[in-house]
């Protein structure tokens, strides 16, 4: 039987630029504005929304056939919240510096638009090899909008990457653009990334408009 | 029959919420230890933030407190805070870990205070999910420095306007909220350990 659906490489490959969930789909841009001040925190909550969305995305294929339209809802809702709640013991337990860094953005991951979106569109619907690559590209596409952003407002914000310290020493602590690491400079970021993601879709000749793989 | 349609209708739901809790409730088990000793030294590590002079490292571990009245049960985390460097152990302070409704969720701070109980030497807010950019500001060192020499026992309130009086703390604008939660818990926190003094003094773990 012939499906017209993307392949499961197809879906990995979408998530990452043409399906972007930040850039592309606009999704979860509250924890992708608070947390890319620096490239640990943004790089850890990747890791945490990816272990939540393959998780709920697995666990959705599993018992899609199961589901009820009208609870179908609750049941994502109580899947999120439990994988979530896991991710954020494990960060309270090793490695707690970063666990209170993150503060409420970890458990916000429960109503997160992009775990819920891939599970209604994708995980309801497909088997599981489909869901998990879907998650997984959508996990790194995820990982490199937060990457990206973290990039330029630490480099910018703190003349470092991932705290090392690059090209700036302390003599040249006034040259830091300091609005970068505050909310401000958070939009700035995601508004010229988001227009640069745009251009580069239309040098490669993809649609500009965004589309949500069911 | 209603019960049974409604049952079939919810099954999923039902069982989920079973091996959801009991995998949760294995994490807490597996985990808790580990996060409950992770805050230990987290809050043991501040202290010299709070008792000048302090040695973090010479802090025993934290003891209970337990206050009971005709308004229920309270806990506290009581630390002795000791002097840097003494030839022998020498205890400069307390520190007093308390928490208390906020605006949005439980704030947990850390108290200083001399010896004597007398002053405040410092405050520290440990938890706290307070609204970003607001409420959150309790965390800086600029607010939470206005409680250091305020009096242990003094009944604490926030104002809007600049303070007017030994016992008022100048509100964060737009967190009113907050910071009257954080002298109210300074408040509950400090008659309750004045009460419990006289059993602690020369008491040594």
């Amino acid at each position: 039987m012939a499906s017209d659906g993307p392949t499961p490489l197809e879906r990995f490959i979408n998530g990452i630029l043409p399906e972007n969930p930040l850039y592309r789909q606009v999704l979860g841009t509250c924890p992708s504005l608070a947390v890319t001040g620096n490239m640990k925190a943004a790089m850890t909550m990747a890791g945490a929304v990816a272990f939540v969305l393959v998780c709920a995305n697995i666990m959705t294929s599993l018992i899609r056939s199961f589901l009820k339209p009208h609870l179908r809802i609750l049941v994502f809702i109580l899947l999120i919240a439990a994988f979530v709640t896991i991710a954020d013991r494990f960060l309270a337990a090793y490695m707690y510096e970063m666990s209170k860094e993150l503060g409420p953005y970890v458990p916000l991951i429960i109503v997160n638009c992009i775990i819920i979106c891939r599970c209604e569109v994708c995980a309801a619907k497909q088997g599981v090899l489909p869901s998990l690559t879907d998650a997984l590209g959508q996990s790194a596409g995820y990982a490199l909008a937060l990457a990206s952003l973290a990039t330029v407002r630490e480099l910018l914000g703190s003349g470092s990457w991932f705290g090392i310290q690059l090209f700036w020493g302390e003599g040249a602590e006034q040259y830091r653009w300091v609005l970068m690491g505050q909310p401000p400079g958070a939009f700035l970021t995601l508004g010229l990334l988001m227009g640069l993601s745009v251009w580069i879709s239309q040098v490669w000749g993809r649609r500009t408009k965004p589309r949500v793989s069911g | 029959m209603r019960l049974v349609a409604s049952l079939g209708e919810a099954w999923l739901v039902l069982v989920m919420s079973l091996v959801f809790g009991a995998l949760l409730a294995a994490v807490q088990a597996g985990w808790g230890a580990r996060i409950d000793q992770n805050k230990e030294n987290d809050a043991r590590g501040r202290v010299p933030l709070l008792v000048h002079g302090a040695d973090g490292a010479l802090t025993p571990p934290g003891e209970d407190l337990e206050v009971k009245d005709e308004r229920g049960m309270r806990l506290y985390r009581l630390y002795r805070a000791m002097r840097k460097g003494a030839a022998a152990p020498e205890q400069i302070g307390w520190v007093l870990k308390a928490k208390g409704p906020g605006y949005a969720d439980t704030i947990e701070v850390l108290i200083g205070m001399d010896l004597a109980a007398e002053r405040l030497t410092g405050l520290d807010v440990l938890a706290q999910n307070e609204t970003p950019c607001l409420g959150n500001k309790i965390r800086e060192d600029p607010w939470r420095s206005q409680f250091r020499e305020k009096a242990v026992g003094a009944v604490l309130s926030a104002t809007k306007s600049a303070a007017a009086s030994a016992n008022e703390i100048k509100a964060i604008s737009g967190a009113t909220i907050s910071s009257q939660s954080v002298c109210d818990i300074v408040n509950q926190a400090t008659a309750d350990f004045s009460s419990k003094l006289p059993g602690l003094r020369g008491r040594k773990d």
